[in-house]
């Protein structure tokens, strides 16, 4: 016995050698920031059967397994909705422009990014929606190999969730299949920032922040970034490259960080950027970016939908597209798995554990956050609905008392519909309360995979403004 | 949201903050906010940009900013 372990005493040592010194596996570095290459949306093309005049965006929120599977039942929806558009029948999902995606949503984003209506052939479900993921991960942290590995003090579980994905799921593929496929829609995987607190899209304009290349980056390291639980699973290391790539920033950037008193979140979004690449000399170096799940900045990848509808700053801003008279129907389809979980805490008068009260603490305000966001992104669909009602009505009235209309050009007109799939619109109490005690988690039971689905398709398909949309595409 | 109208005196494409975004003598939307307008290329216009900061802009009362021809 004694010798037995003193044969594996060396290949013991040795393993250790070899894999204590793990670390995260670097992002690459950008030679050169350049604004015409990489995963941008301007830089894709539209597909066979896309167009910009009708203008598709999907959001998918984070909820684990219960997220990917009711986003993936609207996707099964999208692609047998048959439309007619400027003479031409299609599939809806042929239109979809942009997906961004959250968390949970993200591994369904992603792959139907990277393989498109392959996702529907079974390996998806497979690999995924119907496996016990939260088992494969154990099993793969109860490895002796994978111990050897955390104990690298910048290798943490995120990295082999980063792995199993990245071999098991994604086939290996990086950002670059998508440059390569080059076309819509163009995919947003969102995670967060945990020193500024904001939105770290897996988009070139964001990596061009730190000069690093995202085209070489696994696809499967933004989904386990976007899908990092806090608690769970651990932050994933970028390293930041800032400085060696002769970046440019955008001419809205210099203005937006004086712009507080009128523009505060432009502002805030001017700053966030900044702290990359332009640090006072006050500020803490920020050498390296640890990056969490997506939803802990916004749980329905909304967020960077709502800045490109009210700005004309992002580099995918859709303000720019209407300006452009380019879009004639703006479909917005938001994915929400968000549940409500009942609690058995007020049946006695126990004061709610420690447990209980962080996680309240934590949850509370992002689900609010999540229906302020819903909120504000219908006030700017009313808003861009109502301005030209007004000036319409107001021409009108002008017209007829003076007999002079309204100075100056028109406000370019277009239709807008804003769908919000979520479990708060299941008709049934007693089935909506089934899916809002849901658990969040990456292992359920293929039945509840399979409802989740159906009620993904179902809801879409009987929300009024998807009615509204499909009778004036037939 | 924000609105503003770039004249000119024919149809030209705006750029705001650096890139193309709307025609001129339309109602452009916005986000409030210092921006910069101008027409791009061929530069036959004065003056060569302009500078403002946009906010308390409606639909009905948007900020006009006015670019004359000049000849090359």
């Amino acid at each position: 016995m004694n010798k037995k372990i003193v044969h594996l005493f060396p290949v013991v040592s040795l393993l250790f050698v070899l894999t204590s010194c793990a670390s995260f596996p670097p992002n690459p570095a950008l030679c050169r920031y350049d604004p015409a290459g990489g995963y941008r949306f301007d830089n894709l093309k539209l597909g066979a059967d896309n167009s910009d005049s009708l203008f598709v965006i999907l959001a998918f929120s984070g909820g684990g397994t219960r997220a990917a599977s009711f986003s993936y039942g609207v996707l099964e929806a999208l692609r047998d909705t048959e439309i007619v558009w400027k003479g031409k029948r299609k599939r809806l999902l042929d239109e979809v422009d942009i997906i961004s995606s959250v968390s949970g949503g993200s591994f369904t984003a992603a792959y139907f990014a990277l393989y498109r209506d392959r996702i529907f052939e079974g390996a998806f479900e497979r690999d995924f929606l119907k496996k016990d993921i939260e088992k494969a991960l154990l099993l793969r942290l109860l490895s002796p190999v994978s111990w050897f590995k955390l104990a690298g003090r910048s290798y943490g579980r995120s990295d082999l969730a980063v792995e199993y994905y990245h071999s098991h799921l994604f086939g290996g593929l990086t950002f670059r299949k998508l440059i390569d496929d080059g076309t819509r829609p163009f995919l947003m995987i969102n995670a967060t920032d945990m020193s500024t607190g904001g939105q770290f899209p897996f988009i070139q304009d964001q990596f061009d922040l730190i000069c690093s290349d995202l085209a070489d980056l696994p696809v499967a390291r933004g989904v386990a970034a976007s899908s990092a639980f806090p608690g769970l699973l651990t932050p994933l290391t970028f390293k930041n490259y800032a400085g060696g790539c002769e970046y440019q920033e955008p001419r809205w950037v210099g203005f937006g960080v004086n712009d507080r008193d009128i523009a505060p979140e432009r502002a805030n979004r001017a700053e966030d950027r900044r702290s990359y690449y332009k640090r006072q000399e006050w500020e803490a170096e920020r050498r390296f970016i640890h990056i969490i799940d997506g939803g802990v900045a916004d749980n329905l990848g909304l967020r960077s939908i709502l800045s490109a509808l009210e700005t004309s700053d992002p580099a995918y801003s859709i303000q720019r597209r209407v300006n452009r008279q380019s879009i004639e129907k703006l479909v917005i389809i938001v994915v929400n798995a968000a549940t409500d979980p009942q609690s058995e805490r007020d049946l006695n008068p126990s004061v709610p554990s420690l447990v209980n009260v962080l996680t309240t603490a934590a949850t509370i305000p992002l689900d609010n956050y999540s229906f302020d966001t819903v909120s504000r992104v219908a006030g700017v669909v009313r808003e861009y609905d109502q301005s030209v009602q007004i000036r319409e009505r107001c021409r009108k009235i002008l017209e007829e008392a003076t007999g002079t209309g309204l100075q100056g050009g028109g406000l370019y007109a277009f239709d807008l519909y804003l769908t919000h799939v979520a479990f708060d619109y299941i008709s049934d109490p007693k089935e909506r309360f089934d899916f809002k005690n849901l658990p969040t988690s990456f292992s359920l039971p293929p039945e509840t995979v399979d409802s989740l689905k159906d009620m993904g398709r179902a809801l879409l398909r009987n929300d009024g403004e998807f009615k509204r949309l499909l009778g004036e595409l037939r | 949201m924000q609105y503003v109208e770039i004249r000119f005196s024919r149809t030209r494409t705006v750029y705001i903050d650096g890139v193309e975004s709307g025609p001129t003598n339309t109602i452009l939307r916005i986000g409030a906010g210092t921006h910069l307008f101008d027409l791009g290329w061929p530069a036959d216009y004065l003056p060569p940009e302009v500078i403002r900061r946009i906010h308390g802009t409606n639909e009905l009362k948007p900020i006009i900013i006015e670019f004359d021809e000049v000849p090359l």
